[in-house]
């Protein structure tokens, strides 16, 4: 799976720490995210793409 | 709402130990079995939050542990084992409202999982160690008492929880 996250981050200016704290995980969490590196569970890919402003299928691209 | 909830839940973890400190003096093996019985008790009343309180309530139930020694009238420092508890059981209170403090998200979706995974495993590898050591122990190789069993397998399941959670952390997914 392949993620938009840091492309996005960057485009709203959001630090990883940043969105970590906006979603309520962990920064190792978006790290792994970032590297495609996790599958996260619903709630979670639906919270960072509302936190990037975004749409689930924009954010996760499989 | 959420720190309201925390602090009725520390209080039950606090009224807990009490109860227990209290018993101790009509019996200590009543005390014991209180304590046992409020692990549960306070096991269910948390449900899923349990192992969000677990090291407060540990932490609790072990330095109970120490002032029941002292209350019985024996010499705490014969105990050493209960006075190491003790110890650990205060680190842990100083660990827990340290972090707890910080503000910082402790456990998250992944971590939950992964702390669910090392404990299916180091269960699975008590496991096994149960099956080597009955098989030692039934072909002569090595005589253990029941205190040494038990040792060896509270030791590797602590210990192997906490390599393979400490594994799966650096790992990506945990799946």
């Amino acid at each position: 799976m392949r993620t938009r996250i840091k492309e996005l981050r960057a485009r709203y200016n959001l630090t990883q720490e940043g969105l970590a704290k906006k979603v309520g995980v962990r920064r190792e969490t978006i790290v792994f995210l970032e590297q495609g590196k996790y599958n996260p569970s619903l709630r979670l890919a639906h919270d960072v793409a509302k936190a990037l402003k975004s749409k689930i299928e924009d954010v996760f691209i499989f | 709402m959420k720190k309201q909830e925390d602090g009725k839940q520390q209080i039950i973890a606090v009224a807990a130990a009490l109860l227990v400190l209290l018993s101790a003096l009509i019996d200590a093996r009543l005390s014991f079995a209180l304590a046992i019985a409020g692990l549960f008790a306070v096991s269910f009343i948390m449900k899923d939050k349990l192992w969000r309180q677990a090291p407060f309530i540990l932490a609790s139930v072990l330095v109970a542990a120490v002032v029941v020694v002292v209350m019985n009238g024996q010499d705490a420092l014969s105990a050493p084992g209960l006075v190491m508890g003790g110890l650990v059981g205060a680190a842990i209170i100083a660990l827990a409202l340290y972090r707890r403090k910080s503000g910082a998200v402790l456990n998250d979706e992944r971590t939950i999982a992964i702390h669910n995974r090392s404990m299916a495993y180091s269960w699975w590898i008590a496991y096994l160690m149960i099956a080597i050591l009955f098989w030692f122990d039934y072909s002569g190789y090595m005589k253990l008492t029941a205190i040494q069993f038990g040792g060896v397998l509270l030791f590797t399941m602590l210990i192997s929880q906490a390599l393979i959670k400490r594994y799966l952390l650096c790992r990506g997914d945990s799946e």
